[in-house]
């Protein structure tokens, strides 16, 4: 498990970015709200969380000139981000490039296709591993009405309209959140031993 | 040592020691950033025009009243907080129990305080008691906690 | 009937802020997910 000085614990568990968007930023030297979560940042090739864009509280929720980096998070949970105090948040003028340009790739709705040509649904929501080290983990499908987990390991390729994944992350598909960390393992154990 | 609850305690009259006078009685408590410690309680007025008294000030925390050292403890707010407080904005009682993974876990129901230095040794909810060792700050929005370790 | 035109002005008056209200909030409260372009990059260790 990586250090952050940051980060007041370790453990982990596993929400929605949908559920993400829309919480508060709130300070663990203070109890304040200082923000409210906006869009949720993922690196496409390693996966690992970038950041987010912030909005204001309250009943303009205008934009923010400020973001929230992964280091400064010290917890994602399903009612509120935590973050240290108030200095946590970085102003858009330091901020990594990803958070401040906006020609990031809009998962959502995107069509997820096997690199064998079939079609298996939709992306309807990024699955996110909480902790030190936040990243993506998973992606939601939905095909037929029903939700399928893909993990992100299995990811070839990813644009703003289509999401690429090898045939074998088929067999690897969760039906339900609580057994998705599961099979993520599975298909990382998978993929290393076809490699070597 | 003497441990009160809080929500026993509103409403309690306010009398001086030296001349007898009744000075108010207890209408909020302002409790400090850290959420661990009662510093005043508003004992009279509303919004910006109330009136506190510190818990210095404080001779006696008793069942029934509380003895103020001296007639003139009376004070405006000097502090946002202090007003705050008055408005309703910042209450340990009632507020979201938030703890330092995201989670929230209802909200304060009570709160004891040791009335010799105010200082608070546990809220309640709904969901159990939380210790002071685990509080980490009150604010507007929500009393953070630690949590608990490991969390589910 | 002077009344009842004040009434029907008032009531559309409210209703028109009443969608902007949510038209704006709506607007501002979405937020979504993205991942980063793939094409710009840059190499990092």
């Amino acid at each position: 498990m990586t250090d952050h000085a940051q980060t007041t614990h370790a453990h982990h568990h596993l929400v929605r970015a949908s559920d993400v968007t829309g919480l508060p930023v709130v300070t663990i030297d203070g109890g304040e709200d200082a923000a409210e979560i906006k869009d949720v940042i993922y690196d496409s090739r390693r996966h690992e969380l970038v950041g987010f864009t912030l909005n204001k509280r309250g009943w303009f929720r205008g934009n923010l000139k400020q973001v929230l980096t992964a280091e400064h998070v010290a917890g994602i949970g399903r009612d509120a981000v935590m973050v240290e105090s108030d200095t946590a948040l970085t102003d858009l003028g330091d901020a990594p490039a990803p958070l401040v340009s906006s020609d990031g790739n809009d998962v959502m709705g995107n069509e997820v296709v096997s690199s064998d040509g079939t079609v298996l649904g939709k992306v309807v929501d990024v699955i996110i591993e909480t902790g030190a080290a936040p990243a993506a983990v998973g992606y939601e499908v939905e095909a037929s009405g029903q939700s399928v987990f893909v993990p992100t390991s299995a990811q070839l390729s990813v644009s703003g309209d289509n999401l690429v994944v090898p045939p074998e992350a088929t067999e690897f598909i969760g039906n339900d959140l609580a057994g998705f960390g599961a099979s993520v393992q599975g298909f990382r154990a998978r993929l290393r031993g076809e490699r070597s | 040592m003497s441990v009160q609850s809080m929500r026993a305690s509103g409403g309690r009259r306010v009398v001086a020691v030296d001349n007898a006078e009744e000075l108010g009685s207890i209408k909020e408590f302002v409790v400090a950033p850290s959420g661990r410690r009662i510093d005043k309680v508003q004992i009279g007025g509303r919004g910006k025009k109330a009136e506190f008294a510190r818990w210095s000030d404080l001779e006696s925390f008793g069942a029934d009243v509380v003895m103020a050292e001296r007639a003139d403890i009376a004070e405006e707010a000097e502090t946002d907080r202090d007003t705050a407080a008055a408005k309703g904005n910042v209450t340990l009682l009632g507020a979201r129990i938030l703890d330092t993974d995201g989670f929230e876990h209802g909200a304060v129901e009570d709160a004891e305080f040791d009335t010799d230095d105010g200082s608070i040794v546990s809220v309640s909810s709904s969901a159990g008691t939380i210790g002071s060792d685990r509080i980490r700050s009150l604010g507007a929005y929500a009393l953070v906690v630690d949590a608990d370790d490991p969390h589910n | 009937m002077d009344i009842l035109l004040i009434a029907i002005l008032v009531l559309v008056v409210l209703a028109a802020l009443g969608a902007g209200f949510a038209f704006m909030r709506g607007r501002q409260r979405s937020g979504t997910v993205l991942a980063t372009p793939e094409t710009s990059r840059k190499a990092r260790r």
